[in-house]
């Protein structure tokens, strides 16, 4: 019986403990979302696909992405490059209390 | 009373004087170097740089391309004469359009990108000119297009594209008409001819903004096995150097056969006032100390 409420408390301190923790890349993902949709503007959300790392299984590592450079013939012949510069949004979130630890756009 | 009869005016097309004594009035005009005949669209002595451009006709007038090409004096199609090749594309009278591919890869810009018309309008009618250095030609962009790309926070992105002179072992560089891009993207184009070859980029960051990082290049990451693109990374792709104006007036060069960022010290591109690494203008303060106390000549 002593047993049980001791397991009892642990897992009900485990969930207090974890209620801010990111295990999961969904989780990080809208965090990366919602934080920056409030830095930057609804826009931002034309990054996607989003890149997602778990950094020394300690700082998820979340950024956005341009589309690809590359070159393009047309129906004349002529080939085309289009070179696409600029950044992405980047944000550090650390997995254990999901605490932002960077967030910027490079450019 | 003021009269004006148009009988009067000497010069016609191009600018060059008339000379009505010879073949009647407006059929025959003097480019210096040579005579133009307007009804046979020749000249009537042979061009004394044939030599030069054997696949011409040493009869020919501004290449043959008289709709987009003016003759300067008769001798040469598109050059100035101390070899910088000043181009302008656009309405201006001052028209002198110095390549093929500049106009390809020149595309008009719309009043769709964000921008305002006055500014649209200025980049239609900017300038390219065609310069042997590289690094003198992105100062030549930055110096043009940093300012507006400031005052409208939006970066602007052009290709660098390299000409052989004709009978000439030098190369030339030019670059297209700026593509405005969005706050922290743009894309540039080049169309590949015969003539040019890619030769760089440039591209600039926009104002002063604290959510970004404007002063320096992005930089690519490998991130979760997956590869995020950069500035630099894109240079590298295409095998070509890179060059950034920041809002900091700062002329940045990503050195592709070295693999090195250098900062090209660039004194005279305009920059965003409002940035902490900006230069500070100097502020002259004038004190007025007043004309002081008359001299009455009595004692205090």
């Amino acid at each position: 019986m002593f047993n049980k409420i001791r397991e009892l408390i642990f897992f009900i301190a485990l969930a207090f403990c974890s209620c801010n923790s990111v295990y999961t890349v969904k989780k990080a993902t809208r965090i990366a979302e919602k934080k920056w949709v409030e830095k930057y503007d609804q826009s931002i959300l034309e990054f996607k696909p989003y890149n997602i790392a778990l950094l020394g299984d300690s700082i998820w590592m979340v950024t956005g992405s341009l589309p690809p450079s590359g070159w393009n013939i047309n129906q004349q012949g002529d080939s085309t490059l289009t070179i696409i510069t600029g950044g992405v949004p980047v944000i550090k979130i650390r997995k254990n209390d999901g605490a932002i630890i960077e967030n910027y756009h490079t450019r | 009373m003021y009269s004006f009869q148009c009988s009067e005016y000497r010069f016609a097309v191009s600018g060059m004087e008339q000379d009505n004594e010879v073949s009647g009035s407006g059929n025959q005009y003097n480019y210096g170097f040579r005579i133009y005949n307007p009804r046979l669209g020749k000249f009537l002595s042979v061009d004394p740089l044939s030599d030069s451009y054997p696949w011409y006709t040493p009869y020919q007038f501004a290449g043959n391309k008289p709709i987009w090409a003016i003759d300067l004096d008769g001798l040469e199609e598109y050059y100035t004469s101390d070899g910088k090749l000043i181009g302008k594309y656009g309405t201006s009278t001052e028209l002198k359009i110095v390549y093929d591919d500049y106009v390809a890869n020149s595309r008009v810009l719309l009043s769709s990108t964000g921008i305002s018309n006055a500014d649209v309008q200025k980049i239609n009618q900017a300038s390219a000119p065609a310069l042997e250095s590289k690094d003198d030609l992105a100062l030549h962009w930055g110096e043009q297009f940093n300012q507006q790309s400031i005052g409208n926070n939006k970066e602007y992105s052009s290709i660098i594209f390299s000409t052989r002179l004709p009978g000439s072992s030098k190369l030339s560089y030019s670059y297209t008409r700026p593509d405005v891009g969005a706050v922290a993207s743009s894309k540039s184009s080049f169309t590949s001819k015969t003539n040019s070859n890619l030769s760089g980029a440039i591209h600039s960051h926009g104002g002063y903004d604290p959510a970004y990082k404007s002063n320096e290049f992005s930089v690519a990451m490998i991130l979760g096995g997956i590869y995020v693109p950069g500035d630099i990374s894109e240079y590298v792709r295409n095998g070509i150097d890179g060059y950034v104006s920041t809002p900091n007036g700062s002329l940045l060069k990503f050195d592709l056969f070295n693999e090195m960022v250098v900062d090209l010290d660039a004194t005279t591109i305009p920059y965003d006032i409002k940035g902490p690494t900006s230069p500070k203008e100097e502020i002259e303060i004038e004190i007025d100390f007043g004309e002081g106390p008359e001299e009455t000549g009595e004692p205090f």
